[in-house]
């Protein structure tokens, strides 16, 4: 502030000498509430071409100014239009306030603009539009892959789940427009129902921080958001082609946005992805295309006083399993592991066969704010989701052909409402409740019996949270929640399994009947969950450091207490635990991120100590008519997680530029004092980008990504007894030790044409695993079958208009 | 904002209604395509001498089968489920009718047992025998096991240990033969 002030005096003094319409106009735009600069408003002098924008401190120079009084209008995309008369008496300084609440229409999370965090004090990073862009024809995990310590869960290329430092599933939440996906998110082979094009921002919260979101997230919490549209007359869309060598389809997302500066607003957003079988270097991977389509909308109304907005998405997926990972024993499992090629490899082909899922999935919500003068903001919102999973297994039987083995049907009714105190510049505090109702129902007419059983569940929870201000540099941050989970479900166990885990001692009062070799029970289980979190922010010249300690709790998912049954994929037959509780987190996150000219460097080291950390175990061998099955049962230990995320980046010239992730994670099973099985290796990734931005915007990225051999991991070998031309022999099947590290490398390259002063096509080239490297994933389910892709080019096209 | 308010409140008392409807008890599943039972049927070929040995999930281990040498057997294999004991299904008829996707194998350490398809077997659209009715024919004092499988989608019909046919096993089960 100070070395502006002299820059200031500086120039009034150079005014007195100066002649006429010679003037300057330095001038600085905030916020009106919290007096935070604004980056990237367009300020114009009326009647003239005098223009500028400001920069990343709000700051704008507007040279050639007359003396006398000039009317300055400024537009910011997320504010209403200032227009405001200032007297020039040789160079001037100005300051601006503009209502920037516009912005926090739904609650938003990032603009291009700005970037408002969810948590002050927590590690949160997050991807822009291009970047989702170019992850248009591929999926919501692998695009969060771009942030430093974000993997990935694969069933295959299509099936990614996000692994946050080494968590994933119902340890993270993914919240979808503000909605918390309900999408039977506990199945590793279950992938987050959303259409990744039609979000325009993606947040990543790497622990539980942010409270309001819920207290259950021990791995973090990822944040879609949609397009923002601000309150004026606008109409604008774009449409994306993007076609693939690898799969040989593509995907074609399209939207249209209509803007009024009454304040109401429409949108339109669609998606289809059609992709056939894809190739690894050497073979076909047969039977794993997939079909996605996408639709979303929403209409509402926004003032600063008040605002509604409706949303409505459609998300389907029809997704083919690689034929060959489908297996009937541990024999054809080992005689998988034993083959380096998958033992079914035929012709490419569009077609989507059994073993495959189709999931659909309904989201719908309306919310409406109203904004009270001097004090806050308070939220209502309620939202529904619909979710419909069928899994189709190879059957025997006409019947069966086309029946799936699983068909669960998930129906999930939320309201949430909460209040945002913020009239002070230095305190902000946010207030709020959750109620949600739930329903699952597992449809009997599969003929199979059931992997989830019929349950209802209720969750109410309420949170605060706040953080202050102290002076220019610190910042404090605290909350807490509560949150009462109950589930109510009803299932039939085999009478033996209910005896044998000693049910019937532990819970006689579950017991509704009995019906031939089952029993029928009502269990009804409860749980307390107390989350907190506290952290502070220095801010220093050109650095910043955060602390922040969080607190989570999730109670167990369905798959962990009821699960019951073969995992075909895994050969193994999974058992849940009635008597499982919930899991505690404690996480601290630490970060420290320094801009020294063209060097951006961000260092963020994390320890997380899971009390009641919930894992699958082998626990022996169950005889059935197809051999020997291990057994994994879900149990409880006390874990611990450390690890590290480094981003650096460095601006050589204003054409190149470099940028370098690297992300380590260690776990620990406590009481066995082993390795956590599958926590992602190592990984490092360079990048070498050369922009031309007066060459349509030519833009040319080289990435190398490094992924380390996973040398700490549970060694659950196991002996197993097959026959050798009818002789048993004992063999040792090895599902544990990880592929080798591997490296892949590619290029992408994009340029931009104007069509007109409002339309424009950009034309990119992406390429991955140029050198079609051949490899396999620790982190990827159909490592024990095939090999991961091969090479892939993709051409994308988009127009704007 | 009045209506607003209105239909949140709207929506709430919906929201508590629903949950309270849900008290349905769910319907018991009976596994359509389950086998929990194989039987061999052996019929020593020109009389009526036939013995039936079954292998059944959670009981006790089968007698050993016990043959002669230098006769021929024609043996039957049957898998059912018979988990509820007045109902007992044939899954054998499926499996004939789906021979294009099934094979049954039979896998041998007995030595100087041979095992070969029966000319009455079924057959699949491709001529291929299906294995379910098969001649068994013995030299030698001897024992060992043999494994029945239930192969389904094989990558290939033809083959000699249970490595060369691929696909999926449906049932894999061991009995005890004696060759006398």
């Amino acid at each position: 502030m100070k070395k502006y002030l002299s820059v200031c005096f500086a120039l009034l003094f150079a005014a007195l000498n100066a002649q006429d319409c010679n003037q300057i106009l330095l001038g600085e735009v905030i916020d009106f509430h919290d007096g935070t600069p604004l980056f990237g408003a367009t300020v114009t002098v009326a009647g003239t071409d005098i223009t500028a924008v400001t920069d990343f401190n709000g700051k704008f120079t507007l040279e050639g100014l007359c003396n006398g009084t000039i009317e300055v209008r400024i537009e910011h995309p997320d504010c209403v239009i200032l227009t405001s008369k200032v007297t020039i008496e040789g160079n001037t300084y100005q300051k601006f306030t503009m209502e920037h609440h516009m912005e926090e229409l739904g609650e938003v999370v990032v603009t291009e603009s700005r970037i408002q965090k969810n948590t002050k004090t927590a590690q949160e990073q997050l991807i822009k539009r291009e970047t989702i862009e170019r992850y248009s024809g591929q999926s919501l995990g692998d695009a969060l892959k771009e942030i430093s310590g974000v993997s990935s869960l694969n069933t295959g290329s299509t099936i990614v789940k996000p692994v946050i430092q080494g968590l994933h599933s119902s340890r993270v939440i993914i919240m979808n427009s503000g909605v918390r996906m309900q999408d039977q998110e506990w199945g590793s082979e279950h992938a987050p129902n959303l259409d990744l094009n039609s979000a325009t921002s993606l947040s990543v919260i790497k622990g539980a921080a942010a409270l309001k979101y819920g207290g259950d997230a021990i791995g973090g919490i990822i944040i879609a958001e949609p397009q923002k549209i601000a309150i004026k007359d606008t109409l604008f869309g774009s449409t994306l082609l993007t076609g693939a060598t690898n799969g040989r389809g593509g995907t074609l997302s399209s939207s249209l946005v209509k803007g009024y500066k009454s304040g109401w607003n429409w949108k339109l957003q669609g998606t289809l992805k059609r992709l056939g079988d894809f190739e690894a270097p050497d073979y076909t991977l047969s039977n794993t295309g997939v079909f996605e389509k996408g639709l979303s909308s929403s209409f509402g109304y926004n003032s600063l006083k008040y605002g509604f907005d409706a949303y409505y998405s459609y998300y389907e997926n029809e997704i083919g399993i690689l034929r060959a990972s489908h297996i009937g024993n541990v024999a054809d499992l080992i005689r998988a592991l034993n083959s380096d090629r998958p033992l079914v490899i035929r012709d490419f082909t569009y077609d989507i066969l059994a073993p495959k899922q189709k999931v659909a999935h309904h989201l719908a919500r309306i919310k409406a704010y109203k904004r009270v003068a001097g004090v806050g903001k308070w939220n209502l919102q309620y939202d529904f989701q619909h979710n419909n999973r069928l899994e189709f297994d190879i059957r025997r039987g006409e019947d069966n052909k086309n029946r799936p083995s699983l068909d669960l049907t998930l129906t999930t009714h939320t309201l949430n409402t909460d209040f945002v105190y913020d009239a002070r510049p230095d305190l902000r505090l946010n207030a709020g409740f959750r109620g949600m109702y739930q329903t699952n129902f597992p449809d009997p007419a599969t003929g199979v019996k059931r992997l989830i059983p019929d349950y209802d569940r209720f969750d109410a929870g309420v949170f605060m949270t706040g953080d202050y201000r102290i002076g220019d540099q610190w910042l404090a941050e605290a909350g807490v929640r509560y949150d009462l989970t109950r589930i109510d479900a009803q299932k039939f166990y085999d009478l033996d399994t209910w005896q044998e885990e000693g049910y019937d001692q532990k819970y006689p009062e579950f017991e509704e009947g009995i019906f031939g070799t089952e029993i029928l029970v009502n269990p009804v289980l409860e749980y307390h969950n107390f989350s907190a979190t506290g952290g502070i922010r220095f801010t220093g010249d050109a650095n910043e450091w955060l602390l922040n300690y969080a607190l989570a709790s999730r109670a167990p998912n369905p798959s962990e207490l009821f699960s019951d049954g073969l995992h075909h994929s895994a050969a193994a037959i999974e058992i849940g635990a009635l008597d499982i509780t919930s899991e505690v987190s404690h996480k601290v996150t630490a970060s420290f991120s320094k801009t020294a000219g063209n060097l951006n460097l961000n260092i963020a080291p994390y320890f997380n100590l899971i009390n009641g950390f919930i894992l699958l175990e082998p626990s022996g061998l169950e005889e059935t008519i197809r051999g020997a099955f291990p057994v994994w049962k879900y149990r409880q230990t006390d874990a611990y997680m450390i690890g590290i995320d480094i981003d650096a980046s460095y601006q050589y010239s204003t054409r190149w530029r470099s940028t370098h992730k690297f992300a380590y994670v260690y776990g620990e099973d406590l009481d066995r004092n082993v390795a956590l099985i599958d926590i992602p290796a190592a990984n490092l990734m360079n990048r070498i980008s050369f922009s031309m931005q007066e060459f349509h915007e030519l833009q040319i990225n080289a990435t190398s990504q490094l992924v380390f051999e996973q040398t700490n991991y549970p060694d659950n070998r196991f002996e197993y007894p097959t026959f050798e031309n009818g002789v048993l022999v004992n063999t040792t099947v090895d599902l544990s030790t990880p592929p080798p590290a591997c490296h892949l490398l590619g290029v992408d390259a994009s340029v931009k044409f104007d069509l007109s002063e409002t339309s424009a096509i950009q034309v990119a080239v992406i390429g991955s695993n140029l050198l079609n490297t051949r490899y396999r994933d620790y982190l990827n389910r159909q490592r024990f079958f095939a090999d991961d892709l091969g090479r892939n080019i993709q051409l994308q096209l988009k127009l704007n208009y | 904002m009045k209506n607003l308010i209105n239909t949140a409140i709207a929506l709430t008392l919906v929201l508590g209604m629903t949950s309270c409807s849900d008290d349905d008890t769910p319907e018991q599943i009976n596994e359509e395509e389950f086998i929990n039972e194989v039987s061999l049927m052996i019929t020593e070929t020109g009389t009526a001498n036939t013995m039936t040995y079954t292998w059944t999930e959670g009981g006790t281990a089968p007698e050993p089968i016990v043959i002669d040498a230098e006769k021929t057997y024609e043996v039957e294999v049957s898998f059912l489920d018979s988990t509820n004991p007045n109902d007992i299904e044939d899954i054998t008829e499926e499996v004939i009718a789906e021979a294009d996707e099934h094979h049954v194998f039979f896998e041998t350490s007995v030595s100087g047992l041979t095992i070969a398809a029966s000319d009455n077997d079924f057959e699949d659209s491709m001529g291929n025998k299906l294995g379910v009715i098969t001649n068994w024919t013995a030299t030698g004092t001897t024992n060992g096991n043999v494994v029945v499988y239930l192969i389904h989608e094989p990558v290939t019909k033809t083959g000699t240990t249970r490595d060369d046919f691929g696909g999926e096993t449906d049932v894999q089960v061991p009995f005890t033969v004696t060759v006398n």
